[in-house]
Parts: structure tokens; sequence; C-alpha cells
């Protein structure tokens, strides 16, 4: 591949991403490309850690997403920068830092053990399921709403309907489902009393912040729009790439079950190697050089974080999985002021979908013959299930 | 050896607090806090190197 062909949405990033981002292949480092309107890539680590940290120089609210959804809304809070983009997160950060997000355990816990039972019986079962099941009920709670069974068609339609000219009326119609669901929502709103437990986080947006102020209709609107598809789309991508994982290599599952302190090093290895989000872009606003490529005022730059996940300067032998990695830096959500709000959670519901499978379902294994994708079916057994 | 945490990079990533919980905590924010500011106790060296080398933003350097 030619670097001015470089596209982070193409089959070939998605479905053999390894291949795709491999140290020393051609889209490393930083260059320019010319698709979907150009850009420049922000492909090793140092790089995008120095872009990703000057949130002033390169500003987010032009829009991250290449190509853009299209609906003309901004995609809140990450959509936003400065004193503003603070006021944003300052809502919602306490709500979703570790010791918060703790509090939904036994629901997500409830959810993967429900969702396995679901599953147990027939010989060969996709999995997906409870990548798609755990995230959406994970991020219905933290909102605190009921799922709406159309939710995952709606989301599944703006990510990869985005991608398609010829899809966007259905892109836009999908986009007006879910304002639309969130006006409903908002309109029989009751906001919960700090006695019944902790706020959910449209209470959070709905109130007055730490300093009386309001958000407007839109920007609450905006914020729901956004954190129902960042809670659905990017955490599935996730689950499913440790499923595939844990069901394709043995030796990795054997180690697990034998030392569940590995748990944990191993989700971040998995972040590390199939970053659910290839890439963001920020909006240049000087000209400027960075690593030897000229960027001019309104240049869009793309912190391509697949690429940087496997810069052999930070991560030697870097498309190798290695459970036991040490040092792992990795940026898989993100670097800087807009590191991924949900990050906290997301880790949460990854350990707890793992833990569970490998201590229900200890033989799981995925069906052969199935390659690495990021999305869709995946077919497995699960095997006998652990003697209590 | 001791730890320095440089409270502006930090972004709450969170790492620290899960590698070593012994050496770290998260305020309500969820931003880390350094919990050792003198020398950190030998066994607890291995945990502070392993935080220091996975913050992703850098923010924390362990000095011996």
């Amino acid at each position: 591949m030619r670097r001015n062909e470089f596209d982070h949405n193409s089959p070939e990033a998605r479905d053999h991403l390894a291949e795709y981002y491999a140290p020393g292949g051609s889209p490393h480092g930083v260059f320019r490309t010319d698709s979907w309107g150009g850009c420049v890539v922000a492909g090793d680590y140092a790089t995008l850690r120095s872009v990703a940290g000057d949130p002033a120089g390169y500003r987010s609210g032009p829009g991250v997403l290449i190509p853009p959804i299209g609906h003309q809304r901004r995609l809140l809070p990450m959509e936003s920068d400065g004193v503003e983009h603070q006021a944003f997160r300052r809502r919602l950060l306490a709500a979703l830092s570790p010791k918060a997000v703790a509090h939904y355990e036994p629901a997500i816990e409830a959810t993967v053990v429900d969702a396995l039972n679901a599953l147990e019986g027939d010989d060969d079962v996709d999995v997906y399921a409870l990548a798609k099941i755990v995230p959406a009920r994970a991020t219905a709670v933290m909102l605190g709403i009921e799922p709406s069974p159309q939710a995952w068609q709606w989301v599944d339609t703006l990510v990869y309907g985005r991608l398609v000219p010829a899809r966007r009326s259905e892109v836009l119609r999908a986009a007006r489902g879910i304002y639309e669901f969130f006006e409903a929502v908002l309109r029989n709103w009751e906001p919960r009393r700090d006695s019944e437990g902790p706020a959910r986080l449209i209470d959070l947006l709905v109130r007055p912040d730490a300093h009386g102020n309001r958000l407007s209709r839109d920007e609450l609107l905006d914020h729901c729009f956004f954190l129902l598809i960042a809670g659905l789309e990017n955490t599935a991508f996730a689950i499913r790439a440790v499923l595939w994982h844990l069901g394709t290599h043995v030796d990795d599952r054997s180690a697990l079950l034998e030392d569940p302190q590995k748990v944990r090093p191993f989700l971040e290895e998995c972040l590390r190697m199939y970053s659910p989000v290839h890439g963001l872009a920020r909006t240049s606003q000087e000209d400027a050089v960075i690593a030897g490529e000229e960027v001019r005022r309104g240049d869009r730059v793309l912190l391509a974080f697949a690429g940087a996940n496997r810069d052999e300067t930070v991560f030697p032998d870097a498309n190798h999985f290695d459970v036991q990695r040490r040092a792992n830096p990795h940026v898989a959500f993100g670097s800087g002021a807009h590191r991924c709000l949900g990050s906290n959670l997301a880790r949460l519901e990854l350990r707890i979908t793992a833990s569970k499978l490998l201590e229900l379902f200890p033989r799981y294994q995925v069906a052969p013959g199935q390659g690495w994708h990021p999305a869709g079916p995946l077919m497995a057994t699960l095997g006998t299930r652990a003697a209590v | 050896m001791r730890l320095k945490l440089d409270r502006d990079r930090c972004v709450g990533h969170a790492r620290c607090v899960e590698l070593a919980p012994a050496l770290f905590d998260v305020d309500d924010e969820g931003f880390a806090v350094l919990l050792v500011h003198d020398d950190v106790p030998r066994e607890l060296e291995s945990d502070a190197r392993l935080a220091a080398e996975n913050c992703p933003e850098g923010a924390i350097a362990s000095e011996e």
C-alpha cells in the first residue's frame, strides 16, 4: 500500500490490522494521505502524543471523525475545546471514575452470566451476542435508560453507513431516530434523589453543574447521542477482540486460567493489539511542521492510535501479542485532554466478561477458520461448564 | 527510590492505581494521587517502576 492511500476505514485496515499497521510497514511515522479529502497521519507514538497533548493547537471542535456522520451536530463532549470542553467533562468525570464505575460491577456481572447461560447448550454459539449485550446493558444503566431494541441498529447504521455516500439518507434517519429517542427520554425524565443511589449520567447532564451552569437542550441531546454511540460500538469491538483472542490462542487462555492475575495485563495487550478506535482527527490551528511533515492551518491531523500502539521504539516486538508485556503504555483510549471518558467502565466490562467466561467455561474455543475481524458473528463452543 | 507524579500531565487513565494500589490512589474525578512521598518501600519498588512504565502520559517518574 502506498502511504497516500492510507485509509484507517478500509477493509484492509479493519480486517488485517496487524499487517496494515505492522512495524516497519508503509503507514508508519508521519505522512500525508489523500483518503477522505486528505489529512496528515500521526502514526508514531511520540508525534501522536505531542499532537494530542496540544489541544489548543490541534482542536477537536471542527470534528474528529473521518469521515463525519454528517448530521451537522457536535459529538459532545468529544468535539469541543478549551474551557467549554473542561466544563463538559467535569460534569461526568466523577461518575465515570474507577471507584464510581465499580458500583456497577454486580449489574454487569449478572448481565455476563445471563448472556452466557442463554448461549449454553448449543454446540456452536455466536459469542458476538455477548459483545453486544454487555455494553448495551452497561451503557443503559449508566445513562439511566431502558435499552432501546433499536439502539444497536441505529448505531451500526451510523458507524458503517457514514463510510458509504449512498447510505447518507439512511444514516441521517438513524441519527434522527436516536435524537427522537432521547427527546422522549428527557420529556419523561425523573431525576434520581441522592438517597436512591448514584446519579445517572443523564441526571448529571440535566442538573446545573458545580458553577450553576446548565446545558442547552441541544447540548444535552448531543451528549446523550454521543454517549450512546461511544458506549456501545467501541466497547463491543474491544469485547469481541478479547473473545476472539481467548478462543483462538489456547496457550494464552491456559496462562490466564493458571494465574488470574494475568487477566488485567492480558486485557491491556488486547487493547494495544486490537485498538478498537484506529484513529481520530484534530484540526491544526497554525501552520506547523510535525516530524518533518508540513501542516497548514486548517489541516486535519489523524491520531492513528492503532499505528502508535505498534511503535517499536515503545513496544519492542510490537506485532507480537505478549500476555507478559511489562511496559504497555498504549493509547487505545487516546491521549491527552480527550482521553476516553468511559475507559474505566470499558475496562470493567472487559475484565468481567473475560473473567466470568474463563471461570464458567474454561474450555471455551472459537470454531476453526475464523480469522480476525473487528465485528460480526463469532462462532464458538463454550465447552463443558466448570464444576463449582 | 522516590516517585514523582506530574498532576498537570495526568488525564485519568488510572493505570497506576491498578498496577500499584499501595502507591497511588485516584481523586473523586479519577486523577492520580501519589500516596508515598518518601522513599518507596523496597518491596514496592517493582510496582513503582511498573506504574511509571505504563502511564500513557509519562506523568510518573521513578528516581533511584
